[in-house]
């Protein structure tokens, strides 16, 4: 990787701007700011950025004009999306459309932390975009059909109960887990909104949103005792949790179905999410 | 203002009676008139044939002095005008008055009439014919009775003046009388009758009218008023309804209509105000977002760099409070997103299970009691499965918050009910706790409305009234204070739905 920078943040908020500067410069992290798209694609052509950080609610170009050009034109280039809450339909359309993840406003320090260096992660080890999207795998381990959350999250159905667990992002990306919160069974999960939380040694918190809505049925013991179960066998054992799904037909719509990306360590897990 | 629909009714009354009156009158006194007016013909034939008789002796012995006495002495009888005895050839030859002896009667004048009309002469006249009804220049009316004299065997054989006995008829006796007294009894009873008439039409239109006012028109008013107010927006407007009949049915069927409008204004009402708090929420979210993520990041950074225990505390606050912003932005929010249900076919029991399930915890740790009657075969029906178990869960976590002390109890029951010939399931829930205050009662289905100070973003009630009005059930509270509270939530089934899939 050629010198640049690390981050490429695209907000017009002066204080989220600075905030957001004020926390990745002391972690080692150089940060190149613009306040709109036009600036950031200008940035982006002169400067090699490891990743860009935008808002959606931009003046003129939106968020989503910029992951377009950005995944058309440097497709190895993660992009996160900051998004309000209101925006959660814009969110998972984001995922769609290829972001990395998106970062609902307002984070704090771990929050953002942890999806920056997560996104820096997986540009350093070439995992990003490593598999193609929406394309078949026909690989020698063909894995069960799922539905995917950009490459954030999975889901399969069976007998109309849902599974999910964590797609391509995750795997490898997030060090040491301290702590997992996981959604308690009866609890009513909605898609595009946190469903579990993941704590890291470097002080990072990581949420993972709920590819469907629904409610809880069961959650992986195993990964209850074996957190690191969801870096191991993330498509397999390291299931999340089990729901049942309140909207599929409306929700599947913000889902991306594909086969089982090739870096999943463990062919098997298809067969065991089969029975 | 003036019921103008009386005004016809007391009108068309009028002048049916006045028919009716008027016509019947009428005839009861052409019918007296004709009674009276064959009484006197009757007698008036009598005293013709008395003079006849009475002068018959006389007029047979030729002794004029004493048919002229007797005439005159029946002449003097009251209401007999004149008497007159012509001779064949029209000449009177007999009358009281004197001075009509001797005068002539043309045999076309009308006391001839009777015989000579067709200018023939008849000897025998019927009793009718012999009658007739005149009147005299002033216009008084006068009954003539004429009496012809035959020509007796005694009279032709008599040795005094014999008459030639081919002649049927020797003279006429005229007698006529005046009908003053006739016409005035008359007249009287037409004026009688007149008055009751007029007396009749007037009682029964009072009468009418009174019953008219107090069964028609004042029911009516009342409607009409109600009608404006409720115009005017007063939903609340109720009117009385006295009876059974027909305008208290109308009576009956305003109250509900106005019942049914105040119900619908409501929804109405209740569903913009979500609507708006919807957008309201999502833009406040947007633009409080921003400075909440400054101070949520300056915040947590300063956290993890400060050493000092205090500083540390300190901060740890202002982190944990802009967080419970966010939270609440975020109940805002997921408040707003609320979507049309779902509907599979749920099975309600399962679901106040599961919602049981889920506060069975901290009911414990309250020391809540929990009486449970579920009602048994429950049919199936068309919901939201996770909006209606969001109901009930609700439903429980105000339960549980309405103790203050004493015995803490809890009751969650489920029914199927018949409400107005449509099936309904019902689920009640309900504590002994504080009750609520009648200020707050028009309020608790109002999003932002809490009594529970920091610990409730006041929208839980708000979201089961907007999921059960999306299910079409109704929403009810029954509470007193100091005794507790009751939710009853109805959801209507057995209505088709199009979106209900069977689950597996």
């Amino acid at each position: 990787m050629r010198a640049g920078y690390d981050v490429l943040l695209v907000e017009d908020e002066a204080v989220v701007r600075a905030a957001v500067e004020r926390i990745l410069r002391p972690e080692g992290l150089t940060l190149d700011r613009v306040e709109d798209v036009d600036g950031a694609l200008a940035r982006l052509r002169r400067v090699a950025h490891r990743v860009v950080l935008s808002d959606l609610m931009l003046p003129g170009f939106s968020g989503f004009d910029l992951l377009e050009r950005v995944t058309g034109e440097r497709p190895r280039i993660p992009v996160i999306l900051i998004t309000g809450y209101a925006t959660i339909e814009n969110a998972l359309a984001a995922f769609k459309k290829g972001a990395f993840d998106f970062l609902p406003k307002p984070f704090d320090v771990p929050e953002l932390l942890g999806v920056v260096r997560r996104a820096l992660k997986a540009v350093e080890r070439r995992s990003w975009n490593a598999v193609p999207r929406e394309t078949e795998v026909s690989g020698s381990k063909p894995c069960a059909e799922r539905y995917f959350l950009g490459q954030h999250a999975w889901v399969t159905l069976h007998d109309g109960v849902a599974t999910f667990g964590l797609a391509e992002c995750w795997p490898g990306l997030i060090a040491e887990i301290r702590s997992l919160v996981l959604p308690e069974p009866g609890s009513r999960l909605t898609q595009g909104l946190a469903c579990a939380e993941l704590a890291t040694a470097d002080e990072s918190i990581h949420r993972i949103w709920a590819p469907l809505s629904g409610s809880v049925l069961e959650v992986n013991p195993a990964v209850r005792e074996d957190p690191d179960l969801l870096n191991r066998a993330p498509f397999s054992s390291g299931w999340l949790v089990r729901v049942a799904p309140a909207d599929l037909e409306t929700e599947l719509d913000a889902l991306t179905r594909r086969a089982g990306a090739a870096l999943a360590p463990a062919g098997n897990g298809g067969e065991k999410e089969k029975r | 203002m003036k019921p103008r629909i009386a005004r016809h009714v007391m009108l068309a009354v009028g002048l049916v009676s006045l028919a009716v009156f008027g016509t019947s009158a009428w005839l009861a006194s052409r019918a007296h008139e004709i009674e009276l007016a064959a009484l006197v013909e009757r007698q008036a034939l009598i005293l013709s044939d008395t003079i006849r008789n009475g002068t018959r002796q006389a007029m047979l012995l030729n002794e004029r002095e004493m048919v002229h006495r007797i005439i005159e002495q029946i002449g003097r009888l009251q209401g007999l005008e004149k008497i007159r005895v012509y001779n064949k050839e029209g000449e009177v030859i007999y009358s009281p008055d004197a001075t009509l002896v001797g005068t002539r009667v043309d045999q076309q004048s009308e006391a001839c009439d009777g015989c000579h009309a067709a200018g023939a002469s008849v000897a025998e006249l019927s009793a009718g014919r012999r009658t007739r009804v005149f009147r005299d220049e002033a216009g008084d009316r006068h009954l003539g009775v004429i009496t012809p004299i035959p020509n007796e065997p005694v009279c032709a054989n008599s040795g005094c003046h014999a008459h030639a006995p081919e002649k049927r008829v020797l003279g006429v006796l005229d007698v006529t009388l005046s009908l003053a007294d006739v016409d005035l009894a008359v007249s009287k009873g037409r004026r009688s009758a007149l008055i009751l008439a007029i007396a009749g039409i007037a009682a029964i239109s009072l009468l009418l009218a009174s019953l008219f006012h107090r069964w028609v028109g004042k029911p009516v008013r009342t409607l009409l008023g109600a009608t404006e107010r409720v115009a005017a927006g007063d939903l609340a407007h109720r009117v009385p309804v006295p009876r059974g009949d027909e305008l208290g049915q109308l009576a009956a069927s305003f109250n509900q209509m106005t019942t049914r409008l105040a119900e619908a204004r409501n929804m109405v009402y209740q569903s913009n105000k979500l609507a708006s708090v919807g957008r309201l929420a999502a833009g406040i979210a947007h633009e409080i977002n921003n400075p909440l993520t400054g101070v949520l990041t300056y915040s947590s950074f300063l956290l993890k760099r400060a050493v000092d225990q205090e500083t540390r505390s300190d901060l740890e606050t202002i982190v944990h409070e802009t967080k419970r912003c966010r939270d609440i932005v975020r109940g805002l929010l997921d408040f707003s997103r609320q979507v049309p249900p779902k509907k599979t076919m749920v099975d309600l029991n399962a679901i106040v299970e599961r919602a049981l399930a889920i506060v069975d915890n901290q009911l414990r740790v309250q020391n809540i009691q929990l009486t449970k009657t579920l009602a048994k075969d429950l049919p199936p029906f068309p919901a939201d499965a996770n909006q209606l178990q969001q109901v009930v869960l609700n439903l429980l976590v105000n339960a549980a918050d309405a103790f203050e002390v004493g015995d803490r109890h809890i009751f969650i029951a489920t029914d199927l009910k018949s409400v107005e010939g449509r099936q309904s399931i019902e689920i009640k829930v309900a504590d002994n706790g504080t009750g609520i205050p009648e200020k707050n009662l028009g309020h608790i289905f109002e999003p932002f409305f809490t009594t529970k100070e920091n610990r409730g973003t006041g929208l839980g009630l708000a979201v089961c009234w907007g999921i059960v009005t999306e299910h079409g059930g109704t929403i009810e509270v029954d509470t007193k204070v100091g005794r507790g509270t009751t939710f009853t939530v109805r959801l209507p089934i057995g209505a088709p739905s199009a979106s209900v899939e069977p689950t597996t």
